[in-house]
């Protein structure tokens, strides 16, 4: 106590002078509606500052859990949406109705390993079996069609991407009705061959190369990549398109399996005609 | 007593001189003289720093309550009192505490004029700062400062040869 009363003692004159400045300031704060303002701003800005600084830093530490329920919320979405559900009434109905059976339905996964260098790439999936992954599901992104589905383990599965040497993918034109096989001649990752298209079929570059509506893998009009370049085979004239893929395989996260709910009906239909 | 009565009555002689005629003087529309700072040099070498504290607030602020400021005067009066101990120890030495007075007298015209001149544009810088409140009129602030200081000083050395011509 003795030594407060002695600092106070020492320093009253500064403590004096802090004091009276305080109540100038007080008083300029008070009477001049400038100051006042500026001040105000001043004060505003710096916690607002604050403010919004704490935000983004616990923000960012959020930042996984608010990408795992986009892309659930996504997932969600994607199921809900109307490619993703088969129409039992026939197009020839003209009133259309809300009575639709879901076809297609979505599985948020992360890319846990990928290789886009090689000529065989592969990737690998955090989702499995227990999760309801089977061979032969469809796999795409938000950009776009990433691959088919190849072997499934308990709680992974591996992709055959679009940039594999023996991938084949059934592609259309989503301009006109022509389609043809989309494959990869293991150079660039971000270009694929189409071939077999007839010479007859008419596309300019820019094209858009979208999911075949004969796939058994994907639902229809998911684009693939767009036409960047073509040439004619001399021998039948059909066409060889390059086609810039719409999705960086360099880049990938969290994508997206499709389950096919009709796959099987239309697989052992099918299986008939060749017996 | 008497010597309260004679500092009080300089005092209300600077102020009325400042607030009736100087304030009315605009040059160019911003060299503005404010000649009631040089009371605080002329108080008494040896007076309490905490009664050389009000006094100064006192002071500003009776101008600012003429300019109608809020308390501009009285902060750039405040930092005054605070640095004048200070320039008085330099400029007079240890002696400072017993002189009596501060003046072109005691001190001699240079040396007297030189710490008037740190007082007074120490005062104007923080009056012009407070009154443009930012940094963005920096160069403005400055040229004020300098010109009216000079202004200010000039009324100074007036003051000093005709007050203090007779005692010689």
């Amino acid at each position: 106590m003795r030594k407060l009363i002695s600092f106070l003692v020492r320093y009253f004159t500064v403590i004096l002078f802090l004091g009276l400045q305080a109540l100038a300031f007080y008083l300029i704060y008070r009477s001049q509606p400038y100051q006042h303002s500026a001040l105000y701003a001043l004060q505003a800005e710096w916690s607002g500052y604050i403010l919004e600084t704490n935000d983004n830093i616990s923000n960012y530490f959020k930042l996984g859990q608010i990408n795992h329920n986009l892309a659930l919320e996504n997932a969600t979405l994607r199921s809900a949406n109307k490619n993703a559900y088969f129409s039992i009434y026939s197009q020839k109905d003209t009133v259309r109705d809300t009575l639709y059976r879901q076809q297609y339905s979505y599985l948020e996964a992360q890319v846990v390993n990928s290789s886009h260098t090689k000529q065989n790439n592969y990737i690998t999936l955090n989702k499995g079996k227990v999760h309801g992954v089977k061979p032969d599901m469809g796999v795409l992104s938000t950009n776009g069609i990433i691959g088919v589905v190849k072997d499934v383990s308990a709680h992974y599965c591996t992709v055959i991407p679009i940039i594999h040497s023996k991938s084949l993918l059934s592609v259309d034109f989503k301009r006109n009705p022509f389609f043809g096989t989309l494959s990869w001649d293991g150079k660039n990752y971000r270009m694929a061959q189409l071939s077999d298209i007839p010479r007859e079929a008419k596309f300019t570059i820019g094209d858009t190369i979208v999911s075949s509506q004969r796939s058994l893998a994907f639902p229809p009009g998911i684009p693939v990549g767009i036409v960047e370049d073509y040439k004619q085979n001399p021998e039948d004239l059909s066409f060889l398109v390059s086609v810039r893929l719409a999705e960086n395989f360099a880049a990938l996260d969290y994508v997206y399996i499709i389950d096919n709910m009709m796959r099987l009906e239309r697989e052992t239909l099918e299986a008939q005609i060749i017996e | 007593m008497t010597g309260f009565l004679k500092y009080g009555m300089q005092g209300l002689l600077l102020v009325a001189l400042q607030v009736l005629i100087l304030n009315n003087i605009e040059l160019a529309g911003y060299m503005n003289p404010y000649l009631y700072i040089a009371f605080l040099l002329l108080l008494p070498a040896n007076i309490d720093r905490s009664l050389l504290l009000l006094i100064a607030f006192v002071l500003g602020f009776s101008i600012d309550i003429f300019e109608n400021s809020g308390g501009v005067h009285a902060s750039a009066s405040l930092v005054v009192a605070l640095i004048r101990p200070i320039l008085f120890k330099f400029f007079a030495g240890p002696a400072s505490i017993e002189m009596e007075r501060m003046n072109n007298q005691t001190l001699g015209m240079s040396r007297f004029m030189t710490l008037a001149a740190i007082a007074v544009f120490t005062h104007h810088f923080w009056l012009f700062m407070l009154e443009s409140f930012s940094f963005n009129y920096i160069f403005f602030v400055l040229k004020r400062t300098i010109l009216s200081g000079i202004f200010t000083l000039t009324l100074v050395y007036i003051m000093q040869i005709l007050v203090y011509r007779k005692a010689q």
